[in-house]
């Protein structure tokens, strides 16, 4: 109850309505934009959320990524062009529906699969953060610090690649982390006497510049995106009989969808994609998917939108961010000087309940957003390219300068993103640097808070039962990825022993 | 025969020297009395010694996946008859490094942009930098330079100067134009 009343009150006593309602705008054209994921989308706008108030900061934040997750489904199935890595598998049967001259239905089968989703992975969220949270209330220094080397050690191991690049790029954002003056003694740092790296390195710097100015650096080299057809602006929403008939489909997507989004790592893209091909198994008629079947579109729709709620789970109640887009969320916390975990849900229950009503407000006006936004998002994907990267550069350049008024801060965006177009070239996933520069100073001041207590003695990491827990956890984690890693070692150098064969083939 | 070092090995290079430097760099951190058990410099160094091991791993990945590569090979064209010569595969390598390079052009290019406009901004000013910004870079996306470009990007600017300067308050750089009304 008294969770309610401080919904209530947020709704009532900020703009979250507006937050919410502006972020689920913001995101759906933002995630209609073909490379334009829902991290990029909310990176641009974290830049305006320093002036505001926490709760509608946040819940701008987290409606966008719902906004988002919805908005990558018009161009897959309108151009067969994903919007977002999640909508991938919606393009499939929907492109095929849409060649069918069932687009309309497609795009409705997306929205209320989308806010069904929504809905469930709220639900999720509200019932099982708060004791999720409570457990890590028994944590120490030893263990806070193998929480933050789990954190690292799962995202590394999950991300796409090798295990050893996900890995490397951590140790280098806890590296980048440790610029500036050390909070404990007050040393500086790597600052090379400049002043402006006294405070550090902001991760807002890195991150829009990871995500953001590298995907500029990347579409610069890339040819015009395709265009949807202004005849296919209308949603048809399914009848009630049609809607019955996705419910096994949503329902197993949903629960993908809250698994996927608990663990870290994962993402919508996985959960979007397992879904579909489960919704595929339990069909009656599995041949009827990738031939415009209106469960090919529920199924993963359904589970991409429960884990932008759902994936907030670890978020809240560990601080550890498993995808992009809740790294940037956590970055918006740690702004607005929140730290995410047990202690969130004792100090700041005002905010904690304030961001569920805002979601659940997001989810609500996705459904009517989602049709009246449907034309200017399809004028927008048709607009030149050239145009809208334009914009993008100068809204990152504007608005990154907005925070501090300072330029240095920008040659440091504009260095971070040819940092990332350079990770991207080379196979480094970025989230395992993201994070290790977010977790930077929480690993670093609690491994030396707890040393400090044993006089520089290990031990003590292996003494703290959770702390060892965690570790052990993250060395299997490390481990099984690692025997994944020679798997792919293996089977990469027989692509490249074939590759070198069919180029010695005769006649070539 | 010609064989080419695998990325991953330059990588695995280029990173045990920038483990190197920052190692280096922690050693210069100086050592201040407030340090307890473990000091400021102790967990940089530890992250650069993680980074030089990383690196190593990486190098003999790649070395591990060259050797069982050429070993495939080997036994595929022995038992095929015909000689190895990577040498072969030139051509079609040196056209998608031709196409690779104009990718990685156009994104310095674009970066180039980013820089540029840092550079102007102070003196130019907020307003005519950015409209410059827009114009510049559409039309290095191959936009045509033409009146509807011209008006994009001085539409872009006056819209972002009144957001950012007049609703935010953002005191973006005047440079040269309150000088020729003062």
């Amino acid at each position: 109850m008294e969770g309610l009343g401080y919904a209530w009150q947020a709704l009532t006593t900020t703009p979250v309505v507006f937050a919410a309602v502006g972020g689920v705008v913001w995101g759906i054209l933002g995630g209609a934009l073909p490379g334009i994921s829902p991290s990029i989308t909310m990176a641009l706008l974290l830049p305006f959320t320093y002036g505001m108030d926490p709760i509608p900061a946040i819940v701008l934040l987290a409606s966008t990524y719902v906004g988002a997750e919805y908005g990558g489904s018009i161009p897959a199935i309108l151009i067969r062009t994903p919007g977002t890595n999640a909508a991938a598998a919606t393009s499939v049967d929907g492109y095929e529906m849409q060649k069918q001259g069932r687009g309309g239905e497609a795009l409705g089968i997306s929205l209320v699969s989308g806010v069904t989703g929504g809905f469930i992975g709220l639900s999720f969220l509200v019932l099982f953060t708060e004791p999720l949270a409570s457990v890590a209330l028994a944590f120490s220094f030893p263990a806070y610090f193998s929480l933050g080397i789990l954190g690292i050690s799962v995202i590394a191991s999950l991300s796409t690649g090798s295990l050893v690049k996900g890995l490397m790029a951590g140790v280098a954002g806890l590296m980048i982390a440790t610029v500036g003056t050390d909070p404990l003694s007050g040393v500086s740092r790597y600052t090379f006497h400049q002043a402006e790296l006294l405070g550090g390195i902001e991760f807002i710097l890195v991150m829009v510049g990871l995500f953001a100015v590298s995907e500029l650096l990347v579409q610069a080299g890339r040819p015009e995106w395709r265009k949807a057809e202004h005849t296919q602006s209308r949603i048809r929403l399914p009848s009630f009989r049609n809607w019955r008939r996705l419910w096994k489909a949503q329902g197993i997507g949903s629960g993908i969808g809250i698994f996927e989004g608990c663990m870290p790592g994962a993402g919508g893209s996985i959960a979007a994609f397992m879904s579909y091909n489960e919704a595929r198994r339990w069909s009656k008629e599995p041949e009827k998917f990738g031939k415009g079947a209106p469960e090919g579109i529920a199924a993963p729709e359904c589970a991409n939108n429960t884990v932008a709620s759902t994936a907030l789970v670890p978020l809240l109640s560990f601080g550890i961010p498993g995808s992009n887009s809740t790294a940037i969320l956590l970055g918006g916390l740690l702004i607005h000087g929140l730290q995410p975990g047990p202690l969130l849900f004792d100090r700041n229950p005002d905010f904690v309940y304030g961001l569920f009503s805002g979601l659940a407000v997001a989810n609500l006006s996705l459904f009517f957003i989602g049709m009246a936004v449907l034309t200017p998002a399809i004028w927008l994907v048709n607009r030149p390219k050239p145009y809208l990267l334009a914009c993008i550069y100068a809204l990152v350049l504007s608005g990154i300068y907005s925070i501090n008024h300072s330029l240095f801060d920008l040659y440091i965006m504009l260095g971070a993103g040819a940092v990332g177009y350079f990770m991207r070239l080379l196979g480094f996933p970025f989230l395992p640097m993201v994070l290790g520069l977010v977790l930077g100073y929480l690993i670093e001041a609690n491994y030396r808070r707890a040393l400090q207590l044993t006089d520089g003695d290990h031990i003590i990491f292996i003494e703290d039962p959770i702390s060892l827990g965690l570790l052990i956890a993250a060395a299997v984690f490390v481990i099984g990825s690692a025997a994944r890693d020679i798997h792919m070692a293996k089977r990469e150098a027989r692509r490249k022993a074939e590759e070198r064969l069919a180029s010695q083939e005769p006649g070539q | 025969m010609l064989y080419r070092i695998p990325r991953d090995i330059w990588i695995g290079f280029a990173t045990m020297v920038l483990a190197g430097v920052y190692w280096y760099g922690a050693d210069q951190i100086p050592i201040s009395p407030l340090d307890g058990a473990v000091n400021a410099a102790a967990m940089p160094k530890a992250l650069a010694y993680a980074l030089g091991g990383l690196a190593l791993i990486l190098i003999l990945r790649a070395l591990a996946i060259e050797v069982i590569t050429r070993r495939a090979t080997a036994d595929a064209t022995t038992d095929a008859g015909a000689p190895v010569d990577a040498a072969t595969a030139a051509p079609k390598d040196r056209g998608d490094a031709v196409s690779r390079g104009k990718r990685h052009l156009r994104a310095a290019g674009m970066l180039g942009f980013g820089i540029t406009y840092l550079i102007a901004v102070p003196y130019l000013g907020y307003m005519l930098s950015i409209a410059l910004l827009v114009f510049g870079v559409a039309g290095y996306m191959q936009a045509r330079p033409d009146r509807k470009l011209l008006l994009l990007s001085v539409g872009v600017a006056v819209f972002f100067y009144l957001l950012f300067v007049r609703f935010l308050d953002i005191p973006l750089p005047p440079g040269f134009w309150p000088l020729l009304f003062t």
